[in-house]
């Protein structure tokens, strides 16, 4: 039962970098995040900088 | 500006600026602190029992057992609770952009998570009220509190989640919703399910709950931190955010299937138990990835590590984590378990995983988000210093109790006495002290630092940025592909229904998997193997067994022979799953500095486990075990019901695996039941046991290196009951009835010897001693025949020897048949008629040959604790001289040691 289940998943594990591998646009769209949150954090520092402590 | 960008700014419009609860942030950082030093102090202390046993050992809530508890689970709720909440605080807004749920509810949680989880659990286990499972110490009442608390946690976080209008999440937000939510579904079931389910179907729900809080609390928490942190000091997007996501889901996936490993080579079924295996593997192949990923992260902003404190607080705890999983994956390995399972290398593990990992990267998480929160800086000399203190006293710690658990492994696996391995423990013990100390330093430093940076009033970007600015690379907004967009908004679809839907289902199989069927295959397995003369145990059994919960014995003394040959040797037949099926819940341990007590029954006197309880040393010299003084009214032989309960119980232990034992039929009934219900069937070891077998046949020395080698280990084995001198006056002399017998005042027969030094004495506190080496076997028994030989008793009976001649003797013969043979026998072998009647055997004095003086003694005193009654009124001195001639005459192992005058 247990070798299935690693199996069936090292499959899905598989599957899921091959898609990947595959679609350049969801590769990007996957990746926007770790952009985001840079420009977020700077937001938020230049925010603070701007704002009069509490 | 596209829809798609509109939609992910949107959070922006109308609200540029989502507060954050800096308070909150503030307080949270604060009690983490307080409770990992209060904690840390706790381990400090349980540290130095080992060194020093009776250090603060007068009271309950100081023992070490309580301390223990205490320890891990403030670490877990104090410490680290509080650290996940005062980031998860200071980050929620900055990655989502809207305010957490509501700022009173964050102070509810704050409260009752300080006020209504650590300070009451802590209460309440020092008070003895807790549950005996590993890593879910606090007691129900608390339960509830820790579930409010998580439930009010996922609301205040996952509340903003949900009302997003971006159409993705950072990895670090996947994390926080991970971890609050996955908690909040483990965290029941590891604390209810062991008290639902006995034994061993309870230990499979303990397993999975014990790498659930690691895995699904602790490595999530920290893992958002680190995401978070890493970019948001090297001002670099991370190496990729497809393999932290990769990671994230693994993590999710593998780590509640790794939960059985620590319950490998039991009975519980054999596919689950690879199946733990496996999972542990993947899992370590899964950190490898993510730690390649966090570390290409660093590329380009690799100078920050050693200018920003916080963040080499946390690339030390990925260099650490990756060390921690890639030795639990190995540990998880059969022939690696056999070995290290049990030792101190499993407790330096946990600290490496649960302090190194986890611990450095919430040290790290404080120290950022302190340095960004308005009015506070850390002193970066005082960080400095904590950071050093903690790594050293950390790596130092870990690399002490990796060798000590070798060393505790390798003389496991030797037939040594178990107090070889603790002997030469102690030596890494008292170093482990000394990093404690110096991980206790380095939390104070952290706390000092925390308020003796410079004030600000204002927040001062940092110009140690600037330089990294220019490299700061520009978002660029990538819509989402077609049918990956939706309307409601795409997080709620990415996070409902991935997290929620997919986490749970396969959160829910590894219950199955691993808790459910193997419970269903152990029920069935009990129902066709219980022995027929089977019962469950007496109320006063029942009563002791909460007092050994309670007294945190499990904590050192496990209660599973594994099937394992040095452990099927030591301790005797492995465990079968029906004789656990009354254990709710079960005590198996984790850990042993003192022997498994699955065997138990029988193996000591009752009045041995007395004095062994009220102070340990008075029977066992070198023991570390802390004594238990208050389960008795001021002296070992005034034991309380609680004192009585907890010794019936101890000689319940391993009774019934007795009494099925001598019954060939319902051994093999067991044997088949076994075979037709465990999961892919591990093949029990047919192991002899290495007390088995009658008494060895020592052959006795007078070399003065065994005499030498032989009064060294009496000392240590001997001297607390006998005496150094072998008088029977040692520490413990007092409380045992009948006392120790004056080795000095009796010459044995070989044969006598070995027979008590292997069988004991029944009736007497006299224990047998089966674990220990027959070389040292034979010292000890040389070194008591020459007690008996020594030039005490031959001085003595020269200043008074016995008198009289064949005519006594014969006089002596008639006495004896009248007045002593119906216990003794006719012979004088303690066979006599009333003998299988008494508790105490007669003294057989064709083995011991007792000094006139003692002879005369005892027909005068008689000898307290046994049968055998003063007989001064009824003989005359004349009659009394006889007996002791006869008495003497009666010894027939000639071959030991010159006749006495």
């Amino acid at each position: 039962m247990m070798t299935t289940l690693i199996t069936v998943l090292t499959l899905i594990l598989v599957a899921i970098v091959a898609l990947w591998a595959a679609w350049p646009r969801l590769r990007a769209w996957i990746e926007q995040p770790k952009y985001d949150v840079l420009r977020q954090i700077r937001e938020y520092e230049d925010a603070e900088t701007k704002r009069p402590s509490e | 500006m596209s829809a798609a960008e509109a939609a992910g700014r949107e959070f922006e419009i109308g609200r540029p600026f989502a507060p954050v609860e800096y308070g909150l942030v503030r307080a949270h950082a604060l009690a983490s602190l307080g409770g990992l030093i209060v904690a840390g102090l706790f381990g400090l202390l349980v540290a130095t029992k080992f060194s020093l046993p009776e250090f603060l050992g007068q009271h309950a809530a100081l023992s070490w057992g309580r301390l223990r508890m205490n320890h891990t689970q403030g670490v877990f709720f104090g410490f680290l609770g509080n650290a996940a909440l005062a980031f998860a605080y200071y980050a929620n807004p900055r990655l989502l952009g809207r305010p957490v749920a509501s700022r009173r509810l964050g102070w509810v949680l704050f409260f009752l998570l300080n006020c209504g989880i650590v300070l009451p659990g802590w209460s309440l286990v020092s008070a003895g009220i807790l549950q005996p499972l590993e890593w879910a110490e606090f007691p129900p009442v608390v339960d509830a509190a820790v579930i409010l608390v998580v439930v009010g946690s996922a609301v205040q976080f996952l509340w903003p989640t949900f009302h997003l209008r971006v159409d993705r999440l950072y990895i670090s937000s996947w994390y926080l919703v991970g971890g609050f939510t996955f908690t909040a579904l483990a965290y029941p079931m590891g604390n209810v399910a062991p008290l639902c389910y006995p034994g061993t179907q309870g230990a499979a729900f303990s397993g999975l709950w014990t790498h659930d809080a690691v895995g699904l609390f602790a490595a999530p928490m920290a893992l958002a931190a680190v995401y978070y942190i890493i970019p948001a000091v090297t001002r670099r997007p991370i190496f990729s955010h497809f393999l932290s996501l990769l990671g994230f889901w693994l993590l999710f996936f593998v780590y509640p299937l790794n939960g059985m490993h620590h319950y490998l080579l039991t009975p519980l079924p054999m596919d689950a138990q690879l199946g733990a295996i496996a999972a542990s593997v993947y899992m370590g192949v899964d950190v490898i990835l993510v730690v390649t990923n966090l570390l290409l992260s660093l590329r380009g902003g690799t100078q920050m590590v050693g200018k920003d404190i916080s963040l080499r607080f946390i690339v030390t705890s990925v260099i650490l984590y990756l060390l921690a999983s890639v030795q639990g994956a190995l540990m998880a390995l059969l022939p690696l378990n056999r070995l290290t399972h049990f030792s101190d290398w499993v407790v330096g593990h946990s600290h490496l995983a649960l302090l190194g990992f986890a611990g450095f990267a919430a040290l790290g998480a404080i120290a950022h988000v302190w340095q960004h929160t308005p009015n506070v800086r850390y002193s970066r000399r005082a960080m400095a210093w904590a950071y050093w203190l903690a790594l050293f006293g950390l790596l130092f710690m870990v690399v002490d109790l990796t060798i000590v658990g070798l060393i505790q492994a390798h003389l496991w696996n030797l037939d040594v006495p178990w107090m070889t391995s603790v002997a030469e423990s102690r030596p890494y013990w008292a170093l482990r002290v000394v990093s404690g100390a110096m991980l206790l330093a380095g939390f104070v430093c952290f706390l000092c630092g925390l308020f003796s940076g410079p004030r600000h009033r204002e927040r001062v970007k940092d110009s140690r940025f600037h330089d990294l600015e220019a490299d700061l690379v520009v978002p660029v907004v990538h819509p989402a592909p077609p049918g990956l967009r939706h309307p409601a908004g795409g997080a709620l679809v990415a996070v409902a229904l991935s997290c929620f839907v997919a986490g749970l289902v396969f959160f829910a199989f590894s219950i199955v998997a691993l808790g459910t069927v193997p419970a269903r295959y152990v029920a069935a397995e009990i129902a066709d193997s219980t022995p027929a003369a089977w019962r469950p145990r007496t109320a006063a059994e029942e009563r002791g067994r909460e007092v050994y919960a309670r007294q945190g014995c499990a904590y050192c003394h496990t209660q599973q022979v594994r099937a394992v040959e040095a452990d099927v040797r030591r301790f005797g037949p492995a465990t079968e799953n029906w004789e656990t099926r009354e254990d709710l819940p079960h005590l198996w341990g984790t850990r042993r500095i003192g022997p498994d007590l699955a065997r138990e029954a029988g193996r000591r006197p009752d009045d041995w486990q007395r004095v062994h309880l009220y102070n340990p040393r008075w029977v066992e010299p070198g023991s570390v075990m802390p004594g238990y003084p208050w389960l008795f009214d001021g002296g070992p032989d005034r034991p309380t019901a609680e004192a009585s309960d907890l010794i019936a119980y101890l000689q319940w232990l391993g009774r019934p695996r007795q009494e099925r034992d001598v019954d060939a039929a319902e051994v093999a009934r067991a044997a088949s039941a076994r075979h037709k219900h465990m999961m892919g069937g591990m093949a029990m070891q047919e192991i002899a046991p290495i007390s088995d077998g009658p008494p060895p046949r020592l052959d006795l020395s007078t070399s003065a290196g065994d005499l030498q080698a032989g009064a060294a280990l009496f000392g240590q084995r001997c001297s607390g009951c006998h005496g150094m001198d072998g008088r029977g006056d040692g520490r413990a002399a007092s409380s045992l009835l009948p006392n120790p017998a004056d080795l000095t005042a009796a010459r044995f027969s070989s044969r006598r010897l070995e027979d008590v030094l292997w069988n004991g004495v029944p009736g007497t506190a006299m224990p047998r001693f089966r674990d220990v080496p027959l070389r040292d076997l034979r010292a000890i028994a040389s070194h008591v025949l020459n007690l008996g030989n020594g030039p005490a008793g031959i001085s003595e009976e020269a200043a008074q020897p016995p008198t009289g001649g064949a005519a006594a003797l014969a006089h002596g013969a008639v006495l004896f048949r009248v007045r002593c043979a119906v216990c003794h026998g006719a012979e004088g072998h303690g066979d006599g008629p009333a003998a299988v009647r008494l508790r105490r055997l007669p003294a057989d004095f064709s083995r011991k040959q007792p000094r006139s003086e003692r002879v005369r003694a005892v027909l005068l005193r008689g000898v307290p604790g046994t049968a055998m009654t003063a007989m001064q009124q009824n003989l005359s001195e004349s009659d009394r001289e006889a007996l002791v001639l006869l008495v003497r005459s009666l010894f027939e192992d000639g071959l030991q040691g010159a006749p006495l005058p």
